[in-house]
């Protein structure tokens, strides 16, 4: 982005003087004073649908949209359900892209995204994908879906000297070309791919020599029977498994945006995980070679056979992230770098705890670790291997989503990760049970306890709190037991207190927390109630 | 550094480009550290090399090893940068006659002003003819609290999962640009003008969101433009990006 040379800015801000007591009712066209580049950067943070629109402002934004250095394509059609497209719209679509590629300035494009379905159009959206390679693109964001024909992404793509991110979300073979490079790419992000072998895997990781942050969301890995991950500055790597037991063709209904309620949000990553819930088969997508994946009801399809393993060198790795039944080997070299650990698993049954376990080794130096709680069943369900856990000595935080405390197993399963974390000095729980009815007794006693609760635990923090029984036994006990404890910060689930005397319910239940025996006379206790919030992830 | 048996030469190269004039200090095992002149001079020892002016053809007993010369540099380097941290400061002249004493680090987020004080042309005040006091202080409040942001020794954590629900610096960043539309534009100005990357990206997007949503009737009465198409340009221009009028 140029900036504007001093003369011409004085120029234009000869009424800047008076713009302190500046009345904006007058209806000063400031935006038109702007220079050229500055209106472009402006609408660089539009989709490029949007930033044609202002086309017809007047005859100075005629083309200022046009040649934006952002380019979003989105055709706002039906990708995951077998509704056709109207013909026409499509039409309009395609032509529109091609405009703006023809007859923008043949400036530099900086991020190049689109979304579409490809039917029979597979050379044409090639031959884009080429466009943006060769303005020098640091930024390509490509999600194709319902592929009517033979399609391969252009090899020109595979050594951009440009590209800093890649987001593919593409159900197809990647075919690489013999000469592969992204000796600028720091962030991989694959969503869909069907890797044809080991050896164009392995190929893919090497010659990203600089990548930082790598994710592989519902890849098809069945080909792969070990790749290893060895780039030096690696500090982010993200596996997603498919999920076989999903199958859904409702969501993304109108293609722009969708909500989803989700209580592991990756705010970050959201317009790269929109999959997360809706996995993509479509019955005309399906390559010979993986049918037998496709919508697969029964869990146990993907045995460990099909698992890939995955090495992972180097120290730098600070983020960790494994969601699916641990079908797949990950072994870090290094696990002292791990600063967040997370593991989420689908389902809660026996083998994936074993799974789960082989994990759990590689990160014993972790700092800080979350578990669901399908993961916590499962490491209960295989609960003859919780005292071979490894010791966590440099875990400082753990993170419980849904800590399901009815179950005797898995209560005993937490129990054992705190007495195998010494060094425990936050623990948080995102709700503290899910079922709100218990009719058995409460003969719970922390025996004995964690030793991290006498030593080192100073915070513990709980949301999505309800009234049940139940929890506020946990707290007690809880608050009893942490001899150090520092601080308790508990905050309410706000749609259990929504009703009349909501309030008053809280009222009661902070009293009676508020008056539990805390074994820490330095013990301070927050109780809150946050707003509502139903988090949403932009489809884009 | 100390001095003994091994030779060591000292060469001075001046760059083109910068007025800072750097040396490089080789050590006994070969490697090589350019350093700042200045930082150099913090060695009494190549201080009188350097003023002497006999550094080109020097020998210089040294005997210190690579990791040895390393860590004296950067102590070096750090002591200096301590010492500028304490007393730095500039100040910056609003068109309007107004001055601002701010920090020299929090001056530089502005990559213009860096420029100006890396130039050595910063001598009392920099004037900014193009920035009124209001304006001004604005941006010297954004560059403020980014800089503290990023000078946390704890850096936030950006996981994969926001347990907490946003960017501290997000919330406030929204609260600063809640200002009238006069002043944003202002603002996109002043971040132009000074460079500040930050400030720009933040005011462009607040406009651009200002524009989502809008049919271009709303945003032609948000903004005043005047609508100067005829009918027949506007039904042309319409046809052809039909797709996205749809």
């Amino acid at each position: 982005m140029e900036r504007m040379d001093v003369s011409s800015s004085i120029c234009n801000t000869k009424n800047q003087k008076f713009s302190k007591e500046h009345d904006v009712g007058e209806g000063e066209n400031r935006i038109g004073n702007l220079a050229d580049a500055i209106v472009q950067h402006i609408l660089s943070f539009l989709p490029t649908k949007d930033a044609a629109k202002t086309s017809i402002l007047s005859n100075r934004w005629k083309y200022l949209w046009l040649s934006v250095s952002v380019l979003d394509f989105h055709d706002g059609a039906y990708h995951f359900t077998d509704a056709e497209e109207p013909p026409r719209k499509r039409k309009l679509f395609m032509d529109f892209v091609e405009r703006v590629l023809l007859l923008r300035e043949p400036s530099t494009i900086t991020n190049f995204s689109l979304t579409c379905n490809v039917l029979s159009d597979s050379s044409r959206i090639t031959t884009w994908i080429s466009a943006a390679v060769k303005h020098t693109v640091q930024v390509l964001n490509i999600r194709l879906y319902k592929i009517g024909e033979p399609f391969m992404l252009p090899s020109c793509l595979f050594n951009c000297e440009s590209l800093q991110e890649l987001h593919l979300n593409i159900f197809n073979l990647l075919e690489l070309p013999s000469f592969v490079s992204f000796s600028n790419l720091k962030i991989l992000t694959l969503i869909r791919i069907v890797f044809p072998d080991d050896h164009s895997a392995q190929k893919l990781f090497k010659v990203c020599s600089i990548l930082e942050e790598l994710y592989l969301i519902f890849c098809s890995w069945e080909n792969v029977k070990a790749v290893c991950i060895s780039s030096p500055k690696i500090q982010k790597l993200y596996i997603q498994e498919k999920d076989p037991s999903y199958c859904n063709d409702t969501d993304d209904e109108d293609g722009e945006n969708n909500s989803v309620d989700q209580n592991n949000d990756s705010d970050n990553e959201s317009d790269n995980i929109d999959d997360q819930n809706s996995p993509v088969y479509l019955n005309d997508d399906i390559d010979d070679v993986h049918s037998s994946d496709e919508q697969s009801d029964d869990a146990d399809d993907q045995c460990d056979s099909d698992g890939c393993q995955f090495a992972v060198f180097g120290t730098s790795l600070k983020y960790f992230s494994y969601m699916g039944d641990f079908v797949h080997g990950c072994h870090i070299q290094d696990s002292s770098s791990i600063v967040e650990a997370h593991l989420q698993a689908y389902n809660g049954a026996r083998e994936i705890g074993y799974r789960a376990l082989k994990l759990l080794w590689g990160l014993s130096n972790a700092k800080s670790l979350e578990l669901d709680d399908n993961a916590v069943e499962s490491l209960a369900d295989a609960d003859e291997l919780l005292d071979h856990l490894p010791m966590f000595y440099s875990l400082t935080h753990i993170h419980i989503d849904w800590a399901v405390l009815i179950y005797k197993e898995q209560r005993e399963a937490l129990l054992t990760i705190l007495r195998k974390s010494p060094s425990l000095s936050s623990l948080k729980f995102e709700g503290l049970s899910c079922m709100l009815c218990y009719s058995g007794t409460y003969d719970w006693t922390l025996d004995p306890v964690p030793g991290c609760f006498l030593t080192h635990l100073k915070t513990i923090e709980i949301s999505m709190f309800n009234e049940s029984e139940i929890e506020l036994l946990a707290v007690k006990i809880l608050l009893k037991s942490a001899t150090i404890l520092e601080k308790m910060v508990i905050s309410f689930n706000p749609w259990q207190f929504e009703d009349a005397d909501g309030l008053k319910k809280q009222q009661e239940v902070q009293e009676q927390i508020l008056s539990f025996p805390r074994g820490s006379s330095s013990c301070l206790i927050a109780i809150s109630c946050p707003p509502k919030k139903k988090k949403k992830i932009e489809f884009c | 550094m100390a001095s003994s048996s091994t030779s060591v030469v000292v060469s001075n190269k001046e760059k083109e480009n910068k007025n800072t004039k750097k040396v490089t200090l080789k050590s006994s095992d070969g490697e090589s550290f350019e350093v700042d002149e200045s930082v150099a001079m913090e060695s009494q020892t190549i201080k009188h090399i350097i003023e002497d002016g006999h550094y080109s053809s020097l020998a210089l007993s040294l005997s210190v090893k690579t990791t040895m010369a390393s860590s004296s540099t950067s102590v070096v380097v750090s002591n200096k940068e301590k010492e500028n941290k304490n007393t730095k400061k500039v100040t910056l002249k609003s068109s309007d006659g107004e001055s601002f004493e701010v920090d020299e680090s929090v001056a530089m987020e502005s990559q213009t002003i860096k420029h100006i004080i890396e130039d050595g042309c910063a001598n009392n005040e920099i004037p900014l003819p193009n920035v009124t006091s209001g304006i001004l202080s604005r941006v010297i409040e954004y560059c403020k609290k980014h800089k503290e942001a990023a000078g946390e020794s704890e850096p936030s954590v950006t996981s994969y999962t926001s347990n907490s629900t946003t960017n501290p610096l997000t919330e406030w960043d929204t609260e600063f640009v809640k200002v009238d539309q006069n002043t944003l534009f202002d603002l996109i100005l002043a971040a132009n003008y000074l460079d500040i990357k930050g400030l720009l990206d933040l005011t462009c997007k607040t406009v651009a969101d200002m524009m989502k949503g809008k049919t271009p009737q709303e945003i032609r009465e948000t903004f005043h433009i005047k609508n100067d198409y005829t009918p027949e340009e506007e039904a042309e221009v319409r046809k052809e990006n039909q797709w996205a009028f749809e």
